[in-house]
């Protein structure tokens, strides 16, 4: 996709996404200790294993 | 679609549950609450190589003809990747009534799950069930938990019964003689609540602190999409720098 780099506008719509880029930079890293602590705890039910056919 | 509409876009992708292939089949005291019980044969209700499913979640209501009412809901998942063949199960039967339980209650609970290969060769080998099992709350004195796995009606071993608090078994048993093309995995527990349990009281495998919560989904959305957005973002900006 073609960049006009001198329209006004477009220089607008590029702040305005690098804000919501920011934006979900900050809730993934509040985020992460969440996820750590979901991934623990699933860790804990009943599990079953067995090897591939072979 | 504008840049920030396919952001967005991709942001809710990562939310979303990954569609069931072939889902796990349950049966609560012999009624088949979800698919197929015991699931048939072939290739219509199982996963093969490559193939996963789950977590996923449902619940059900349980009213025996003494008038005890239970709520039982659970987690399972499933695959079969090159590590082998994996199941992860978690039910959780809570007493719901107003007033204690007057009977001997007995919850069977069974999750099926297939695996089918075609491949040539056998599913023979070492097949390990690891169950954590917990009786919480009031429940009625002599309730008891027990869990077993079940591979092609093999048996890896009972784990319990146990009594109230948080328990855990493990067994590993090398089978054989499992030449089909389909493998059928059914893991069974059993939950039997004595007379006199009160409201909130059950059994689970795991411990209800452990049971993972639909809400824990959103932060692992939303730290998968933060790391894709992030890269997105540093691919822009050196596109505008140059």
């Amino acid at each position: 996709m073609e960049q006009n780099k001198n329209s006004e506008p477009d220089e607008n719509a590029k702040s305005d996404r690098r804000e919501a880029i920011q934006k979900l930079g900050r809730f993934a890293a509040y985020a992460a200790p969440f996820t750590v602590l979901a991934l623990t705890k699933k860790a804990d039910a009943a599990t079953g294993h067995g090897p591939v056919k072979h | 679609m504008s840049t920030r509409a396919k952001i967005w876009c991709c942001f809710a992708v990562f939310l979303l549950p990954l569609p069931s292939a072939f889902a796990g089949d349950i049966q609560i005291n012999g009624t088949c609450v979800l698919g197929t019980c015991p699931p048939p044969s072939g290739t219509s209700d199982a996963i093969q190589f490559g193939q996963s499913i789950g977590p996923a979640n449902g619940s059900y209501s349980l009213t025996f003809a003494n008038t005890d009412a239970y709520s039982i809901t659970w987690t399972y998942s499933a695959s079969y990747t090159a590590a082998g063949t994996a199941l992860m199960v978690s039910p959780v039967a809570t007493y719901t009534g107003v007033s204690p339980s007057v009977g001997n209650d007995v919850i069977a609970f069974n999750f099926f799950q297939n695996y089918y290969d075609n491949s040539p060769g056998s599913w023979d080998g070492a097949y390990t069930e690891s169950i954590p099992l917990a009786l919480f709350g009031n429940v009625g004195s002599g309730s008891t938990a027990s869990g077993e796995l079940f591979y092609d009606g093999h048996g890896l071993g009972l784990v319990g019964p146990f009594g109230l608090g948080s328990h855990f078994g493990q067994n590993t048993v090398n089978l054989t003689g499992l030449t089909d093309s389909t493998l059928a995995a059914e893991y069974e527990f059993t939950y039997n609540f004595a007379a006199g349990t009160q409201i909130g009281g059950g059994g689970s495998s795991p411990a209800p602190a452990a049971t993972p919560e639909p809400y824990e989904a959103l932060p692992l959305g939303l730290a998968l999409a933060g790391l894709v957005c992030g890269r997105l973002a540093v691919r822009r900006r050196s596109s505008y720098t140059t």
